[in-house]
């Protein structure tokens, strides 16, 4: 079950795209996310291959057959949606056999079906119990099994996790990633949790403004966000963008503070630079580096987060060290260690210097990768 | 001491009132007061136009009557053994009963249509949406003279369609069997601009992601129709079918103004007689008891209507 994906696009109003130009290749067995933040589109272009929205522009092949235009029940798909769309008046076996009845299978095998799909949900005990008795955890997996029991090998979901609370929510990421493998399902995943897409997905594409920002595997992305959008939309604590200039040819000043050098000049012109809260070492003030003045102070257990301000006003987002009690109005040293973004004007990745970047004048790189 | 009253009290709070409440004598004597000034007025009200006139039909039944409704002679239940062993009561106990047979199962059948083609969306539908539901606001008198244009011998509406297509000319409403259908098309046609707009809001409310979800699972939309729509709307569907039933049980402006219960008694339905005979004949006792038999096929059929129909009834 490959799905390709050419220069999609929908409208509802005559050049008002509410998505535009979408490609990707999904192979066969693949767990593939569709990331981006609410009204990105991304629900939007799930409907467009379930073929419940009709598309404006491009081609949609699945298993190399064009069903741009072919109703949804034709393109052997299946489908999980967020509210889970199950038929209150009927019971969890009937819900589950809707589909096949619908079909007109033989009742033999709606049978034999049904209770495989069941038993691999685990909710036999529950299968005469109509929805309205069963917990939000349950009804998902009801609507799981009925996705498992129509055999499609292409399976939509769309936020089928979001209505679960925290803790399940993360067992059942497994479940559905170890049900995905069992049965060599091609899933493609629509979510706005950047932590659920990248535990989860083989490949994640990322939308938002209506466009495709990135498509690349999880520690693609983490590591080499095409630009600001996606830096800072995945990884927790979130990147920290400040403000730059490259004022000579090599030499970089953040946030009017801190200076980089450059191995490689860069046009004299303003940039944003990228930096993760874990890419920065947090120092005792006093030891030469430059400080800034603690905010707001986060305990998270494990961590301690630093909302801090540069000299100039820029905000800074740090991760304490362990033992220190930090209180807001406390001065503290940064030193940036880990690896460092620079994006155009426009918010393109331009270079990514990695590792131990040394603060001032005298800054060395370890080793430089140029993306313009 | 009593405790203040909020008009809403949360369920645990309430629970706490009660607690704290004096168990005495005055704590529920206070109580009786306040239930009886909510029911009082409703009590009052139903007591003189409903109970009173049930029981004084009751009574009038068992009596024969002078010409101003004063019980004379009692009688027993001759009034009824009389009806029972007339074959003209016989008669319009079945025009009654094919009358509202065929009402109900038109107006749910018509209603059912339109308002699934009202939920569609199309260009201009809100148009429709008021049409449908526009006899709502028409009163019988004004819907019957649009009807008798309609189906008036000859002049009528219906008659000029027919001879210009060179149909044979029909006499409505002075054939019996077709000033049934008149009558039946009438009343079907006033009954739906309520019937709409309940099915209507009914379909509204069922979500949309569970015909998208048939679809994927490959329902085609008449399948769709009859395995979601039906049974999402069941419960509005169960309760239209109650109204319309004893409505069209009760109907009565139509049939008064269309066919006075004509041509040779065919459209002479049960609540026509009692009409009849009370207030044209003056036979109260004779009317009393036709209104207790009405009253009691009523109650048996809307009792069979939830013993059998409500099982199918699907409520979430």
């Amino acid at each position: 079950m490959s799905i390709e994906l050419s220069g999609l696009g929908k409208t509802y109003q005559p050049d008002e795209w509410v998505l535009h130009d979408v490609s990707a290749r999904i192979a066969s067995g693949e767990f593939f996310a569709i990331v981006g933040p609410s009204g990105c589109g991304k629900s939007t272009l799930l409907r467009m291959i379930a073929g419940l929205t009709p598309i404006t522009a491009g081609n949609l092949k699945i298993n190399g057959r064009v069903v741009t235009d072919l109703p949804p029940k034709e393109r052997q798909l299946t489908m999980v949606f967020q509210s889970y769309a199950l038929f209150p008046f009927l019971s969890v076996q009937a819900n589950v056999a809707f589909g096949l009845k619908a079909r007109k299978f033989p009742p033999a095998e709606i049978d034999q079906r049904v209770t495989r799909a069941i038993q691999l949900v685990d909710l036999t005990a529950f299968r005469d119990r109509k929805p309205r008795d069963l917990s939000g955890g349950q009804r998902q997996r009801v609507a799981l099994a009925r996705a498992i029991a129509s055999e499609a090998k292409l399976c939509l979901m769309d936020e089928p996790l979001s209505n679960l609370d925290a803790q399940l929510r993360v067992k059942m990421r497994t479940e559905l990633r170890r049900l995905q493998q069992q049965l060599g399902l091609t899933v493609i995943y629509v979510t706005h949790d950047q932590v659920e897409a990248m535990t989860m997905a083989d490949h994640i594409m990322v939308l938002h403004d209506h466009q495709v920002q990135q498509i690349g595997t999880p520690l693609d992305l983490y590591h080499h966000p095409a630009n600001t959008f996606v830096g800072s939309f995945f990884g927790a604590p979130r990147m920290n963008l400040l403000p730059a200039r490259v004022s000579e040819a090599t030499e970089l000043t953040l946030a009017q503070t801190l200076k980089v050098a450059l191995p490689r000049p860069l046009p004299v012109a303003d940039y944003t630079v990228g930096i993760r809260p874990n890419a920065i070492t947090v120092l005792p003030a006093g030891t030469g580096a430059p400080c800034a003045t603690v905010q707001t102070v986060e305990y998270l257990g494990a961590q301690t987060l630093l909302e801090t301000q540069l000299p100039d006003g820029t905000a800074l987002e740090l991760i304490g060290v362990a033992p220190a009690d930090y209180r807001p109005g406390d001065r503290v040293a940064v030193q940036l260690t880990g690896t460092l973004y620079v994006f155009d004007a426009q918010g393109r990745a331009r270079m990514t210097l990695e590792g131990g970047v040394v603060h001032g004048n005298d800054a060395q790189t370890v080793s430089v990768a140029d993306q313009s | 001491m009593e405790m203040t009253h909020k008009p809403f009290p949360s369920p645990t709070k309430a629970k706490s009132v009660a607690k704290e409440r004096p168990r005495g004598f005055n704590g529920h004597r206070h109580d009786k007061y306040v239930a009886a000034a909510f029911l009082g007025p409703s009590l009052v009200v139903l007591g003189i136009f409903v109970f009173y006139p049930m029981l004084k039909t009751l009574y009038l039944s068992l009596f024969l009557t002078n010409n101003v409704g004063r019980p004379t002679v009692f009688v027993g239940l001759k009034n009824y053994g009389t009806l029972l062993a007339s074959s003209a009561y016989r008669a319009s106990f079945q025009a009654t009963l094919i009358y509202v047979f065929s009402v109900v199962v038109l107006t749910l059948t018509v209603g059912v249509l339109l308002a699934q083609a009202a939920v569609q969306k199309l260009a201009g539908i809100r148009w429709f949406r008021t049409i449908f539901s526009a006899t709502m606001g028409v009163s019988v008198s004004v819907a019957a003279i649009f009807w008798l244009f309609i189906f008036s011998p000859s002049v009528g509406l219906l008659d000029q369609l027919a001879a210009s297509l060179h149909l044979p000319v029909i006499n409505w409403l002075t054939t019996p069997g077709w000033a049934m259908v008149a009558i039946i098309v009438s009343t079907v046609w006033m009954n739906l601009g309520f019937t709409f707009l309940i099915l209507f809001g009914a379909l509204q409310m069922v979500p949309t992601t569970l015909y998208d979800a048939a679809a994927v699972e490959g329902a085609s939309p008449r399948y769709q129709f009859l395995h979601v729509t039906l049974p999402m709307i069941s419960p509005t569907l169960f309760f239209t079918a109650t109204v319309t039933l004893i409505g069209a049980f009760k109907s009565f402006g139509l049939i008064d103004l269309m066919t006075a219960g004509g041509p040779n008694n065919a459209t002479n339905l049960m609540v026509y007689q009692v009409y009849r005979d009370a207030f044209l004949t003056g036979n109260y006792g004779q009317a009393s008891a036709e209104s207790m038999i009405l009253a009691v096929v009523i109650a048996g059929l809307t009792w069979v209507q939830f013993k059998f129909l409500e099982k199918r009834v699907t409520y979430e």
